[in-house]
Parts: structure tokens; C-alpha cells; sequence
């Protein structure tokens, strides 16, 4: 039986009790909390309590019982791997939604499925008002009056306000659309600052022993809620913070979304314990240095760029006007350029008090030195006046020396001491019968001084210290018996320099600061064995980052894409140098452009065919007199120019040797490939016949001119977009009107009243089948003129303008239709992670009854222990021993 | 799972309500809209296939006004061609109210008691018939090709023009020298300087060798085509200069015409040549597209264009007569008119006055073709009218079939979606009931 303390069992029932009583509260905070958003399940961390060692005297027969319980901790109950998936999860969600959410506000404005007019619901708008055109071109073609013409330029302005009030609109949604990821960024940023609050608040509940649970309830609530917007993995680790303490410490990173493996700013950091970065999209774009991971010998390198390291990203501009690189885009220089990718940065990492992140590491790594150093060498000779007996004592300085046996010679004697003799400057050996000191490198200096010194600086190892030898020694010589028999006088001659001491050949310390901001201190130091070592201290700071296009995921990359994707307008350099697979992600630009391409192709149709350059009953052209329009071919001889017949070959060459050659949007001569593989350039008789118009060399059809301009306030056909289209000046106060005919019959002699095959050709135009190029539209030609780069797509659709709309609502239709499938798949996945995951940490009430019902029978059960152990006792004291009392 | 906790329970009836109440939702827009789809997104392709059809559609509404109004134009062109042919040919009751019964009469009236009376009658007929060849449809000219803003036909000076040209232009033959017309003077003779040429009708041939055969005297005294030597000029058979022909010009009656007059007839040939012609196409349905030239195909258009030339005829024929109804009338009345009333005919009038009947005749017959050409065009319209209409309905059966929604179905569909919330809703009484605490005591 074991030794057992009177009150163990008191003790072991209020521990009970207590442990029951916290169980009790424990299971009402939780059921309390089942509705709480973010709320994890606690749970008691109940450990059986055994208090005491093994008594000295212990019986082997005895057996040892626990004292009770004890309620060692409350935990949370999570599975981190579900925590991961939910937040993957949660980003694909958010930047479903958010696409879908955008794609339909498009689909708002441009979808015209059930819409209509005058109860024609389901013609659609501006899908019917061409239609509408058309018929009034009809119209007018077969009455070509002026009643006709004003209903053709009413339903024109119809078309054109529509195309106004839909490109409008688009510009709107891209505005709000654009407030809406300021929002965001907003919301981020505010979540971040959260975050790191929380964990100052965590480490500090921490340092103090309390599992702030609450605290991590609404971290978690909070890392939930940032990672619908942002593609994020929470990292937890110990943090060493001195006294052998330690305590966890949050870390967020982006979460490698990015596809390219080269890319690493998609892993950038967020959150790094109490230090949190923000974000923001800064208006101008930083300055890229034109040398970036470029050798002097590659094409494009500018040497006026050569002092900008090529592992610089970007430069900036001192104040002495000199260039240095820096990979920081926050201090790089601002280009004029508008960030119209809306790439965000990622911001420096700054705790509350807006001190900087740092990590220093330091290595310590041996080191030689070339020259590796020398150390300094002294012999002493040594002596002997006759032979040493076994038994004889060699006293030196303070300790004596007993010979085992006898020796004979210096040389022996000069192997025996220097075994023997110690100095905290030398390594003593015996060559022969001279004793020689080598300078231990760390422990003889000029100054003096051992180990390192002061400033952590290699010492010199030359010998200006001459080793102290004993001099002469003399020794009794003794016979068995102990009678001194004689003396025999040992000299240890003077030490000589053989070898004179050479300091290593130590490089100085250095300090350098990488492209990074990172700053590696290099110095070296010998440890007490004298070997050399180089440490190495790198600190880490913390630097702005300007994220990838693909970077990110998550409602913020969604809504980034509805404001930037181009689809098939997308440049060439954005295809080469930002987003491989730009041309078939579609945003708002895309419908833009699109829209912007189709009103320009419409304006630019119907202008070109009311240019009203009139021909002859034959098809000749005429010129500004009436006659018979020549142009001569490259033989010299002059020939009309029919436009039934088009050119002649002559005339053909003669209009490719005077330049008129068709162009592709950019101005390039468009050559074919003849028979022969030769290529050959392509007359332009139409850019000849406005040339002549331009000097006022044709006959030009009575009110012929400009349909669409780009204000109505005007007669200029360039730059028409689907914002700007309007009827032009002209047209709206009659002075042009749309050309019936371009047929003058014989001088003007015969009239020819009704004749309209002009409008039918308009009304056939409206039907042709027009190829979209996006190289065509008026943006990218600019663009280009100003060194910018040229679409990568080369058509967008070939059909009617009808169709051309139809398409571009059928390319929105199926983006809205794949993203909303993908929506409900992450949401249902979403909904399952998060489902398991309240299967780990939420609250049952079922669990919670059990649970109460089990703590206040435990509570009972303990005080019904007590109740017992006092009864016990009472018999024990009050009741035992009283026999025969 | 290995917990169903009360919060991941009413999660996921939540989202199931939520899904329920969506499906809910949708099947009732259906029901109320009657569309299968309210969006492209929904279903793309039949969004894309019914905006087409709807197109369709629209071209032709637009189609079939522009048909309907050609085959009213042509109604009325038929009626207005209706009234001319029983003008010139139809017993209208009393043959004498048409130009063949009053020409026929005129013909066989040897006395010619009446043939005054008939010849103002004929005139006023022909005049009628002019007029009613200028009718309009709407505010546009029938008749008048492509100038329908233009009254087609005009009589100035007893001459019928359409749109300004006479109708009776024809190039005179004259003589030609190799490839070029043969210059004279007013004389008709040569001179490469002079502004005439000869009319070939105005001369006669003979044959070089008789006219070398003959005396030396009475070769100089024959009227006969010179040079400026002197010598007579050697032509072909029509009187065209030949260096070696076989024949020479006699000049008897030699008419010359100057090269301003030639030119004009050559002009107003080439006038009437297009204005026959001419054309106007508009849409009714057929295609209506352009080649790649931007040149329309014709088949896929209709022309609109009727011009009266093709009716009553132009141009003068081989003998010199018009072939216009009108001239033709207007020369026959110019004849009866040469004889006083009471004589009889000259046998030359007579003949000429027959021949002419005879070309009227020919005249009358071209007219009914185009008559009938033209009615052909109407029944082509007509039935094209038919066809747009059947198109029209087809499309909007087909657009239809796309977009309204089986009405049965949406019920059905609705109702089992309400079934469904409804169960949903009972199940989540249940779900929120009970719990173990609920038996604790």
C-alpha cells in the first residue's frame, strides 16, 4: 500500500468539480456561440493528474493512484488542411462571382433578347434599328425624294443614339465598375490592418498564457473573408521572441496563382506576424529600366542606361540627376504612362506603428586566406653537462619533472620536456636536441592581446613576444639509496628566430545592398582553435512589389479583368509581355471596341458610298466638267476610267508606280503572291479618285457627302467610334443627303429622277458580309502611330453588321454561361468544404446536451466523492479507536 | 462527415431552400414571360438563331411593302395598258373608237366622206393614248424608266418625244470612205473640210464599166460622183468610196445632211438605245446582293423600271416609217389629210396609207407582247406577295417555336418547382425542431 497523504481524496474531488463546473462552462459558451459567425467549437483539455515521485522507501508492492484531474487547457477544434481548402475554394468563388456579377451588367446594356419597340418586343434595339434602316433605305430607293431621305437620316439617328446610349452605358458600368475595386482594395487593406491587430493582440494574450480563442475566432473570420478577394495561404510558425519563449506567429502569402513558374511576386507577402503590407493600385506606371536582364552585347541594350545594373527593374532619379536601378516600384520614377492594367502593388510590410520588416540571418562559414598567414617559429638549443639518472627531478619554473628513466643525450631530453612544457602562446615540439615554439596563431599579437580583439578584428600573429625559455636547470644526481652522487647542469640555450611570423592575408569587411534592398554584411573572425571564419549577416527589408497580370485570383483579379481584357483587341506586346492568353479573356474593353469597331465599319460603309463621284450611262467617271474622267496607264496613252470595268492593266501600273497601292490599316503596301510566287503591289483606284476629289477634279452628285461624323456639329469622318457616331452637320440641315444615283445619262440631257441604285447599293451594304479586324479600328491605329504595338487578332468575325452585334451578344452569352457553371461548381465545393469544416469546429447541440449532461453527473459524482471521503474521515477521526474507551 | 453539426445542417438547407426558391423563380419567369429564354446567356445559340430569323423577318415586312407597292405600280401600268390596247385594237363596243377600226374604215372609205372626221378622231385617239401612257402611280410617273418625277411623253410640233428624245431618232445611212463618213459641202460635193455627209438613200450606183463604156461626152454630162480632177470617183455597190470598186455615184438626186444633224440622230439613237433599256432594281425578296465589284446581280433583284418606249415602239424602220404608235398615226393622218374630203385616194396614198395600216398592225402586235410581258412581271409580283407572306408567317412560326415556351410544360414545370419549395419548407420545419436538449429533464 502506498503512503497516502490524509487529504488526497478532498483533493481529488474538487478538482473534479472544478473540472466538471469548467466543463459546464465551457459547453454554454459554446452553445451560446452556435450562431456566431467564425465561432470554433472549444473543448476542455482534461490531462489525469499524478502529483509527487516514488517514495525512497517505497514497497514494490504498493500501487501508485492518481490524485484527480486537471483542466490543463481550453482548445479549439480545427482541421488546418480544411482551413486551405476553403480559402482556394474561396478565391475561385469570389472571382466567379465577381466575373459573373460584371459579365451580366454587361449583358444589361448590350443583350436585347425580349426587347423592342412599338410592339415588336423581342427585334431587339439597335439589332432592329439597322433593319429599320435598311427598310428606309428601301424606301427610299424606290421613291428617292427628300420626305424619304429625312425618313432614312430619322431612322440613321435612331441607330446612331443607341450606338451612343449603349457605348455610354459601357463607359458607366467600366466607371462603377472601377469605383467598385478602389472598394475592394479599400476592403482589403482593411482586412490586412485587421489581421494584423490581431495577431499583436494573439501574441500579446499569448505572452501571457491565454489561448486568445475569440481573438483567432475572428482572425479566422477575417483570413475567410480576405481570401474571396485575394488568392492567400496562411502559414503558422513558432517565433523565437529570447528567454527560450516562443509563440506562434501568422503568416500570409499570395498563393502562387500565377501559371508562369518564373514569376515569384504572385508568392509576395501579405502578413508576416505583427507586420501587415497594403495595397494599391498606383496611378502611373514605375519606370522599367530599358536594361533589365540585358547583356551590353544584346539588341536593345542602352548604353545610356549602362550605370542601371541589368537586375534592376526600374530607375530612378537621384537628386544629382544620376541613375541608379531599384526593384522597388514605390521609389522608382513615374512614368507617363496611365496604369491602365490596373496592376496593383503590394506596399512595404510595416507593423502598427508603421516600423519596417526586417529578417537578419547570419551564417558563419571557415574561411582561408591567401596567403593563408604564417606562424612565427623560435629554437632553443639544448645542453646537457653529463647524463641524467632515472629518478632525477627537472624542476622548471614551478613544477618539477621526475625522469622514468635515464636519459642520456640532449636529444632525449629535448623529446622528454617538450611533451611536457605548456604555453598558452606555443605549441612546444623537440627536433633533434633543439626545442621549438610555434606561435599559436590567436595567442600571440602586437597588441597583446588574446582571441579577437575589441572590434572583432583578426589579431597579428607576428611575434614581437619572444617565448621566455628557463635558462640553465641544474639537477641533482641521486643513487638508489638517495645519496647525491653529483649535479648535472641542463642549458636551454636562447630562442632564435627561424621562422618569422606572417599575418593572413584577411579581406576587409563589406557592406553591399542587393537589388532587393537586402543588405549582407561580410567580416571574419577566428574562433579559439585559430580557425578563420567569414560571417555572413543578410537582412532582409521589406519592399513595395508591383504584381504580374496573372498574379492574382479571387473578386479583385475579376474585377481587374472586366476593367483591362481585351479579347481579340488585345496588342501584341501584351500578348508577348503580359498575359499569354489575353485574347480570349473578355472585359468590358473588349464589348467596347467591338461596339467601337462596329460603328466605325457601319459610318465607314455609308460614307464611302455616298461620295456621290459620278459616272456616265457607260460606268466612265466624269470629271469636274462633265467629260469623260482620263488616267493615263504607264505606256503614256490616256484611257477613261470605267467603274464597271475597273482598271486597265496600264493604268493598273501606272497608279502602282505613282503610289496609289492599297494599305493595310497601318499604312503598309498590301502585296499578292502571283502565279509565279512573284509579289506584287495592288492599285488603289479608289484612294486615286479621292485624290482627284480632294483637287476638286470630279463631278460629285448634287448633296453627296459626309452621313456620319463624329460630332454633329461637324463634317469629319475620322475617329468614329461608337461614342461619338452622330449624323453629320451636313445631313442634319440638309445640304447633303443620301445619294440615290451616281448616273448622269448623257450629259445631264436626260433625267433620271427615281433612279437609286446607289441606295440599293447601301441597302445591299447593310446585308454584305463585312470582315472585323481589329487592326482596323481607329484606337489601335493610333496606337500604332504612336509606337504602340498592333492587335494581336486578326479577325474578330466576317458577316453583316446584324450579325456582327449577334455575335458579340453570343460571345457574352457563353462567357456569362461558363463562368456561371464554374460559379456553381466552386459554390457547391465551397459549400461542401465549409459544411465538413462545421463538421470539425461547429457547434452541435446535440454534442452540447451530451456534453451538459455529462459534466453535471461528473460534477455530481465529485461532490458525492467528497461527501463520501468526509464520511470516511469522520469515522477515521471521530470514530475509530474509541474500544473500550 | 464525421460530424453533422446543427450550423453545417442548416447550411445546407439553407442553400437547398436557396436553390429550390431559384428554381422556383425561374419556372415561374418562364411562365409569366412565355419565353424559353430571357438572355443570350441562357441559351446562346437559339438567342443568336432567333435574332436571325427575326431578321429575316424584318427584311420581309420591308420586302413585301416594296412588292406590294411594285405590283400595285404594275396594276395600275396594267390598267393604264389595258385602256391603250382597247384604244388601238379592241372592239370597244364600236370599232370606230380604236385606231385600227378608224384606220381601217379610213382605208376603206374610197369616197372619203368621212375620212376629215376620222383623221381628228385619230389624231385625238392618238393623243389619248399618249396620255394615258403618262399616267402616275403615287406621285411617279408609270411609264417613264427611271425619271418617274418627269412627264415621259411630250408632243412638240406634232413630234412625240420621251424624255426629251424623240422617239422616232434613227441614224441616217450615209456614204462612207474606208472607215470614216465621207466629208462634202452642202452640195454634196467632196471636200475633206465640209460639214455634210451624203445620205445613201439619196443616191444610186452604176456599174463603172457601163459608165466607162459610154462616150466620152455623155460621161461628162452624167451627174455622177467627181473628184477634183474631175474624175468620177469609184464606189461600191451601196456607194461607199472604194478605190476599187466596181461601180460610181450617180447624183441625181443627191441629199447631204449636215454633220451637226447626224450627229444629234446619232446621239438620240444612243439615247433611246439606254433609255429602253433601263432599269431599276429594287428589293422584293429575291437576294438582292452584289457582286464583288459592288455591281448588283441582277437576278437577285427586280426591276421596277417600265418604259413606255417598249410599248409604243421607237426608231424608224427599214423603210423609213416610225414604228411608234403615235408617229405612225400622226404620218397615216398626215396622208388622209393630204387628200380633200370626197376625192378618192391617190393610188400612191393609198398604198402608203395601206402599208402604214400594215406597220400599225406589227405595231400593235409588239405592243401586246410587252403587254403581256408586263402581265407576266405582275403575276410574278403577285405571287412573289404570296410568298413573302408565307415566309412571313413561317418565320414567325419558327422564331416562335425558339422562344415561346410550351405552355403545358411551364405549368407543369412550375407547379413541380412549387411542390418542391413547398416540401423544402416543411422540411425545415423539421430541421429547426429538435434536438437532444429538448429531451433533457
Amino acid at each position: 500500500m502506498s503512503t497516502i497523504g490524509t487529504f488526497d481524496g478532498f483533493t481529488a474531488a474538487r478538482l473534479g468539480i472544478y473540472a466538471a463546473q469548467q466543463g459546464l462552462s465551457v459547453t454554454g459558451n459554446n452553445i451560446s456561440n452556435i450562431n456566431t459567425t467564425g465561432y470554433t467549437r472549444q473543448v476542455l483539455d482534461q490531462i489525469s493528474l499524478k502529483t509527487g515521485a516514488y517514495d525512497r522507501y517505497r514497497s514494490q508492492f504498493d500501487n501508485h493512484i492518481g490524485t484527480g484531474t486537471l483542466v490543463r487547457n481550453i482548445n479549439q477544434i480545427r482541421d488546418p488542411y480544411l482551413d486551405v481548402r476553403f480559402r482556394n475554394t474561396s478565391a475561385d468563388v469570389g472571382y466567379s462571382d465577381a466575373m459573373l456579377n460584371g459579365l451580366d451588367q454587361i449583358a444589361t446594356i448590350l443583350d436585347e433578347v425580349g426587347r423592342g419597340v412599338d410592339g415588336k418586343l423581342g427585334d431587339g434595339m439597335l439589332y432592329a434599328q439597322i433593319k429599320d434602316l435598311q427598310s428606309a433605305l428601301r424606301k427610299l430607293g424606290e421613291d428617292p425624294t427628300s420626305d424619304n431621305d429625312t425618313l432614312v437620316r430619322q431612322s440613321a439617328d435612331a441607330l446612331v443614339s443607341l450606338f451612343n446610349t449603349y457605348a455610354g452605358k459601357l463607359e458607366t458600368l467600366k466607371n462603377n465598375t472601377e469605383k467598385k475595386l478602389n472598394q475592394e482594395i479599400t476592403d482589403v487593406n482593411e482586412i490586412l490592418r485587421n489581421i494584423r491587430e490581431l495577431n499583436e493582440d494573439i501574441r500579446e494574450a499569448e505572452l501571457h498564457g491565454d489561448g486568445a480563442l475569440e481573438l483567432r475566432d475572428e482572425r479566422n473570420r477575417q483570413i475567410d473573408e480576405l481570401s474571396s478577394k485575394l488568392p492567400i495561404s496562411a502559414v503558422y510558425t513558432m517565433e523565437d521572441i529570447g528567454g527560450g519563449r516562443q509563440v506562434e506567429k501568422l503568416s500570409i502569402y499570395l498563393n502562387n496563382a500565377n501559371p508562369d513558374a518564373s514569376v515569384k511576386t504572385d508568392e509576395s507577402m501579405l502578413v508576416d506576424g505583427i507586420y501587415a503590407a497594403q495595397i494599391n493600385i498606383p496611378k502611373k506606371m514605375p519606370v522599367t529600366n530599358p536594361n533589365w536582364g540585358k547583356e551590353p552585347t544584346d539588341d536593345g541594350y542602352d548604353t545610356a542606361f549602362a550605370a542601371v545594373g541589368k537586375e534592376y527593374q526600374y530607375y530612378m532619379t537621384k537628386a544629382d540627376g544620376t541613375l541608379v536601378g531599384t526593384n522597388d516600384p514605390a521609389l522608382a520614377d513615374q512614368s507617363k504612362e496611365d496604369n491602365s492594367n490596373y496592376l496593383i502593388t503590394i506596399g512595404k510590410l510595416l507593423d502598427s506603428k508603421d516600423r519596417e520588416w526586417e529578417k537578419p540571418t547570419t551564417t558563419w562559414t571557415p574561411a582561408t586566406f591567401d596567403p593563408p598567414g604564417t606562424a612565427a617559429v623560435y629554437e632553443s638549443q639544448i645542453t646537457l653537462t653529463g647524463p641524467l639518472v632515472a629518478g632525477s627531478e627537472v624542476t622548471i619554473g614551478e613544477k618539477k619533472y621526475t625522469l622514468d628513466t635515464a636519459i642520456a643525450t640532449a636529444e632525449e631530453f629535448a623529446s622528454f620536456i617538450a611533451k611536457r612544457l605548456s604555453s598558452s602562446d606555443y605549441n612546444i615540439t623537440a627536433t633533434g636536441d633543439k626545442l621549438v615554439y610555434t606561435a599559436k596563431p590567436n595567442k600571440i599579437g602586437a597588441v597583446g592581446a588574446s582571441g579577437l580583439d575589441t572590434n572583432k578584428k583578426p589579431i597579428n600573429m607576428g611575434p614581437d613576444a619572444v617565448p621566455t625559455v628557463p635558462g640553465a636547470i641544474t639537477v641533482e644526481q641521486k643513487d638508489a639509496d638517495g645519496t647525491v652522487t653529483g649535479t648535472v647542469t641542463i642549458n636551454f640555450g636562447g630562442a632564435n628566430e627561424t621562422t618569422k611570423g606572417v599575418d593572413p592575408n584577411v579581406p576587409a569587411s563589406t557592406e553591399s545592398t542587393d537589388a532587393y534592398g537586402t543588405v549582407t554584411n561580410i567580416s571574419y573572425a577566428r574562433d579559439s582553435k585559430g580557425q578563420w571564419y567569414e560571417i555572413k549577416t543578410v537582412t532582409e527589408h521589406t519592399r513595395a512589389v508591383m504584381l504580374d497580370d496573372n498574379d492574382l485570383n479571387g473578386s479583385i483579379q475579376a474585377i481587374r479583368e472586366l476593367l483591362t481584357e481585351d479579347g481579340e483587341f488585345t496588342t501584341e506586346d501584351t500578348l508577348k509581355n503580359i498575359d499569354e492568353n489575353a485574347t480570349t479573356k473578355r472585359g468590358i474593353p473588349y464589348y467596347q471596341h467591338s461596339l467601337d469597331l462596329l460603328a466605325q465599319q457601319f459610318a465607314k460603309a455609308l460614307n464611302d458610298l455616298n461620295k456621290g463621284y459620278m459616272v456616265d450611262q457607260n460606268g466612265n467617271y466624269l470629271d469636274k466638267d462633265g467629260r469623260i474622267l482620263m488616267l493615263e496607264g504607264a505606256d503614256g496613252v490616256k484611257y477613261p476610267v470605267n467603274q464597271k470595268t475597273g482598271l486597265t492593266p496600264e493604268q493598273e501600273a501606272h497608279l502602282i508606280n505613282s503610289g496609289f497601292v492599297k494599305k493595310d490599316s497601318f499604312g503598309n503596301p498590301i502585296e499578292v503572291t502571283e502565279k509565279d510566287g512573284t509579289k506584287k503591289q495592288v492599285a488603289d483606284l479608289n484612294a486615286w479618285l479621292d485624290a482627284e476629289a480632294a483637287k476638286g477634279n470630279l463631278k460629285i452628285a448634287d448633296g453627296a457627302g459626309v452621313l456620319f461624323s463624329n460630332r454633329n456639329d461637324n463634317n469629319d469622318p475620322t475617329d468614329i467610334n461608337a461614342s461619338n457616331i452622330s449624323i453629320s452637320k451636313s445631313w442634319l440641315n440638309r445640304e447633303f443627303k443620301v445619294v440615290p444615283t451616281n448616273v448622269e445619262l448623257f450629259g445631264e440631257e436626260v433625267e433620271n429622277t427615281t433612279k437609286s441604285e446607289n441606295a440599293s447599293h447601301m441597302i445591299s451594304i447593310l446585308d454584305a458580309k463585312l470582315t472585323y479586324n481589329p487592326n482596323d479600328l481607329n484606337a489601335i491605329i493610333d496606337s500604332v502611330g504612336k509606337g504602340g504595338s498592333a492587335a494581336a487578332g486578326d479577325n474578330i468575325f466576317i458577316g453583316s453588321f446584324n450579325d456582327m452585334f449577334s455575335n458579340m451578344c453570343t460571345v457574352l452569352g457563353n462567357d456569362q454561361r461558363t463562368t456561371n457553371v464554374e460559379l456553381n461548381s466552386d459554390y457547391n465545393s465551397l459549400l461542401q468544404i465549409d459544411t465538413n469544416r462545421d463538421g470539425v469546429s461547429g457547434v452541435d447541440l446535440n454534442d452540447e446536451a451530451m456534453n451538459m449532461m455529462q459534466y453535471q453527473k461528473a460534477y455530481t459524482a465529485a461532490c458525492r466523492l467528497m461527501t463520501a471521503v468526509d464520511e470516511a474521515l469522520d469515522r477515521l477521526i471521530n470514530n475509530t479507536g474509541i474500544a473500550g474507551r | 462527415m464525421v460530424r453533422a453539426t446543427t450550423g453545417g445542417v442548416l447550411r445546407g438547407y439553407r442553400s437547398n431552400l436557396m436553390n429550390s426558391f431559384i428554381t422556383l423563380n425561374k419556372a415561374r419567369e418562364t411562365m409569366l414571360t412565355q419565353r424559353n429564354f430571357n438572355s443570350y446567356a441562357e441559351d446562346p445559340a437559339s438567342a443568336a438563331q432567333a435574332f436571325q430569323l427575326r431578321k429575316s423577318r424584318m427584311d420581309v415586312e420591308s420586302q413585301y411593302n416594296i412588292c406590294d407597292s411594285a405590283y400595285r405600280k404594275y396594276q395600275t401600268a396594267w390598267s393604264c395598258l389595258d385602256t391603250t390596247d382597247k384604244l388601238i385594237d379592241t372592239d370597244n363596243g364600236s370599232a370606230l373608237k380604236t385606231l385600227k377600226g378608224m384606220t381601217l374604215k379610213m382605208l376603206n372609205d374610197p369616197t372619203g366622206d368621212a375620212r376629215k372626221t376620222l383623221s381628228t378622231a385619230l389624231g385625238q385617239l392618238s393623243e389619248t393614248i399618249v396620255q394615258t401612257m403618262n399616267q402616275k402611280y403615287g406621285d411617279k410617273f408609270i411609264f417613264a424608266g427611271a425619271d418617274g418625277k418627269n412627264v415621259p411623253f411630250e408632243v412638240k410640233d406634232e413630234k412625240l418625244y420621251y424624255r426629251g428624245v424623240p422617239v422616232d431618232a434613227a441614224v441616217p445611212n450615209v456614204v462612207q470612205s474606208g472607215d470614216t463618213l465621207r466629208k462634202v459641202d452642202a452640195n454634196g460635193n467632196i471636200d475633206d473640210n465640209g460639214t455634210y455627209y451624203i445620205k445613201s438613200d439619196s443616191i444610186t450606183t452604176m456599174s463603172a464599166a457601163d459608165f466607162n463604156a459610154l462616150p466620152a461626152d455623155e460621161q461628162a454630162a452624167m451627174s455622177v460622183m467627181r473628184d477634183a480632177s474631175g474624175a468620177a470617183v469609184t464606189v461600191d455597190e451601196k456607194g461607199n468610196f472604194d478605190p476599187n470598186g466596181q461601180f460610181v455615184m450617180v447624183t441625181t438626186n443627191i441629199e447631204t445632211i449636215s454633220q451637226e444633224e447626224y450627229d444629234q440622230a446619232v446621239s438620240d439613237v444612243e439615247k433611246l438605245n439606254y433609255l429602253v433599256n433601263e432599269k431599276n432594281f429594287v428589293d422584293i425578296g429575291l437576294g438582292f446582293q452584289e457582286n464583288e465589284k459592288g455591281q448588283l446581280i441582277e437576278s437577285s433583284a427586280f426591276n421596277e423600271a417600265m418604259n413606255g418606249l417598249t410599248f409604243l415602239g421607237y426608231g424608224l424602220d427599214e423603210d423609213g416609217d416610225p414604228k411608234n404608235i403615235y408617229s405612225l398615226v400622226q404620218k397615216m393622218k398626215d396622208i388622209a389629210e393630204r387628200v380633200k374630203d370626197g376625192e378618192n385616194w391617190t393610188d400612191a396614198d393609198y398604198d402608203e396609207f395601206k402599208n402604214l395600216v400594215g406597220k400599225m398592225e406589227i405595231a400593235s402586235s409588239e405592243f401586246k407582247v410587252e403587254y403581256t410581258n408586263m402581265d407576266a412581271g405582275t403575276t410574278k409580283l403577285k405571287n412573289n406577295l404570296a410568298l413573302l407572306e408565307d415566309n412571313f408567317y413561317n418565320l414567325q412560326e419558327q422564331y416562335s417555336a425558339l422562344e415561346d415556351v410550351d405552355m403545358a410544360d411551364a405549368i407543369t414545370s412550375f407547379v413541380w418547382a412549387q411542390y418542391c419549395y413547398n416540401a423544402a419548407l416543411k422540411a425545415g420545419n423539421s430541421v429547426l425542431s429538435e434536438s437532444l436538449m429538448d429531451y433533457l429533464n
